[in-house]
């Protein structure tokens, strides 16, 4: 570039700087709420078969570390395969069919206001002074019940990016497990996993479905 | 020679970090213009040649290096007959035979000298393999860059009621599911020059790291520790991988081995690290860390102690950046990043930190990875529930198609293989 075409160049450059500032606009997640539409049933493609292996042999000993992961509790090895989030053998916070009526703990309105999804604002993992006041409850109840174990699961709406979104339902399940265990309960008896955005509570889209979807939920064993 | 940077184009670059950038390609200063290319038709078993027509004009189309013209003639004997205008003819004849097809390419040059001539084989009704060959070979004669016919791209979609992973080819013609049905196959990752794909499942309920031998089908476990294991990221050198785990407490990139042993802990941060990328020699790590409050992406040396460097800055759509992916040259950084409204993706030019725009508004653009010509990108495209999965042209943004995927739903997390093996092809005749 010869001489007399540099200073417009930068004239306009610094105008274009002066315009635009330097900071950058905050980005606002979309606030539309659409009516939920009806859930979908995807049939499978025709001609789908098994084309390739879908039951790995997996070799479930590599890397087990036990003092994180207590033994006692199998939602390794021995658990049966759990295939669907609604049938999970073993762990349900439910009423217990088999036992007798108005005799299941879990059914009662304190055990369900316990054990209530925790829920988290947008791109949050930050327990509200709320939750914490009532998860101070959920261990005391825990410790009162030196047998059940709790499993954590952290949720994430669908928007932004999954991959990030399976690591942000980890950090609401672990920062619940870590209070929990802060309020008494040990830590063997509280698991967690995140399913990010691909388990959601609601499948609806807009605002009150994501809400309910941000959330840790819990699951026990007796 | 090369072409003087015009006024207009030196403002653009200057001013393209600083304001809300519009879309354009990645300015290339050689070799920009598409090379008028002629076909001519195919000479053979009617059916299966009128297919070869329309697949190669195809493949060479989406090659985006050709002006692609059909009508040149092939006299019965001599060479094509090349249409004014035209600088190169690719023709091509196919017999059927007891073993199989077998077909021969050539390319001939607007004098008549040829340019490329091969004979490819494989079994009965393998034609259209044999084609995404030969136009591969004309695009890597006449342009020396890889062809990406022949190559195979994964991509998660529906499957028995959970995601689960397929491969296809760029023209979608032949879909097949590699893994999943009966639990969710999450995050695929082709490894670079083999055939192995890493991704997450959740046969227990629990994201476990698990790696896939597309040619064996043989599946192994990597990594089941307690929480996530997960977006692992094949090194280059096929030994190791890189992923996220968190049973330390905290989600946090990790370097393994196959078996899944612990090599070295790559972050330490109580903020989430994920999303490892390597560069094509494996000496640099891209990955994805909220530690500055929102995800941004990192580069970190392999060698040395050196702390991770930021890449992506704090303003306007690579405020929310995620998905890093090197190109396979190792000169630029995709990545998909969000802005005031939907995601779009955007490359780096790592010589000298350049951003550039490849789309904008409209839907949400995500997941990029490299196709092996360092020019093509494989996106998933999101725009309230509706899903797909198109290529991208960094050079020219206007070259975008979708790849056809007819009944599929949830199509997402997209990843680009170098192409497979042919056992008996490329023998010139």
């Amino acid at each position: 570039m010869n001489r007399t075409s540099r200073v417009p160049c930068l004239l306009v450059a610094a105008l274009a700087l002066a315009i635009t500032g330097c900071g950058g606009r905050k980005s606002k997640p979309p606030s539309e709420v659409v009516e939920k539409p009806p859930a979908e049933v995807t049939p499978a493609p025709e001609g789908e078969g098994r084309d390739g292996p879908d039951t790995p042999g997996f070799d479930a000993s590599a890397g087990r570390d036990p003092s994180v992961w207590s033994g006692d509790l199998p939602l390794g090895d021995s658990a049966p395969e759990i295939g669907r989030y609604d049938e999970p053998a073993g762990w349900d916070l439910g009423p217990d069919p088999s036992r007798p009526r108005g005799t299941d703990e879990l059914a009662s309105d304190e055990a369900q206001a316990l054990f209530a999804d925790v829920l988290f604002a947008f791109d949050s993992y930050r327990l509200s002074p709320e939750d914490r006041q009532r998860l101070t409850e959920t261990g005391r109840y825990l410790r009162q019940r030196p047998g059940w174990s709790l499993l954590i699961e952290g949720h994430c709406d669908e928007r932004g990016d999954a991959a990030y979104n399976l690591a942000l339902g980890e950090k609401r399940a672990l920062t619940v497990r870590e209070f929990l265990a802060s309020t008494g309960v040990a830590p063997g008896r509280l698991l967690s996993v995140s399913y990010g955005e691909e388990r959601p509570l609601d499948p609806g889209l807009g605002e009150e479905a994501w809400a309910r979807n941000r959330r840790a939920h819990f699951r026990v064993r007796r | 020679m090369r072409p003087r940077i015009s006024l207009a184009l030196a403002l653009a670059i200057w001013t393209a970090p600083l304001a809300s950038a519009q879309v354009r390609g990645v300015v290339e200063v050689s070799g920009l213009a598409p090379i008028p290319l002629a076909t001519a038709p195919t000479r053979g078993p009617r059916a299966l040649a009128l297919q070869v027509d329309a697949d190669l004009a195809g493949h060479l189309t989406r090659s985006h290096w050709f002006d692609v013209v059909p009508g040149a003639a092939v006299p019965d004997s001599g060479p094509p007959l090349v249409p004014p205008g035209v600088s190169f003819v690719a023709s091509a004849s196919l017999a059927e035979s007891d073993s199989g097809v077998v077909l021969q390419g050539y390319v001939h040059a607007a004098d008549g000298s040829r340019q490329l001539g091969r004979e490819y084989r494989a079994g009965p009704d393998e034609h259209r393999v044999l084609v995404r060959r030969f136009a591969d070979d004309v695009v890597q004669t006449l342009t020396g860059q890889p062809g990406i016919a022949a190559t195979r791209i994964a991509f998660v979609a529906d499957s028995e009621g959970h995601p689960a992973i397929f491969s296809t080819t760029p023209d979608g013609a032949e879909t097949k599911r590699l893994v999943g049905g009966r639990f969710e196959c999450l995050f695929p990752r082709f490894a670079p020059g083999r055939p192995w794909l890493v991704y997450t499942a959740f046969p227990k309920d629990y994201p476990q790291l698990v790696m896939l031998d597309t040619s064996s089908g043989a599946v192994l476990s990597i990594s089941d520790r307690p929480g996530l294991n997960s977006l692992g990221a094949i090194h280059p050198d096929g030994t190791k991988v890189a992923a996220t785990l968190s049973f330390q407490g905290n989600p946090e990139v990790y370097l393994l081995d196959l078996a899944g042993k612990v090599l070295r802990r790559l972050t330490n941060h109580r903020s989430s690290d994920l999303s490892p990328a390597w560069s094509p020699d494996g000496s640099q790590l891209a990955f994805v860390s909220d530690r500055s409050g929102s995800p941004a992406i990192y580069l970190l040396d392999m060698e040395g102690s050196a702390p991770p460097r930021r890449l992506t800055h704090g303003f306007d759509s690579t405020r929310y950046a995620v998905e890093p992916t090197f190109s396979p040259r190792g000169d630029y950084l995709a990545f998909s990043g969000r802005g005031a409204g939907d995601m779009d993706v955007w490359v780096v030019r790592l010589r000298d930190g350049e951003f550039f725009r490849v789309t904008e508004g409209g839907p949400d653009e995500e997941a990029p990875e490299w196709a092996p010509d360092n020019r093509h990108l494989v996106v998933a495209t999101r725009s309230g529930r509706n899903r797909g999965i198109e290529v991208l042209d960094v050079r020219v943004p206007g070259n975008r198609y979708r790849i056809p995927l007819p009944g599929r739903t949830g199509l997402r997390d997209p990843t680009w293989s170098l192409p497979a093996r042919l056992s008996d092809s490329g023998r010139t005749p």
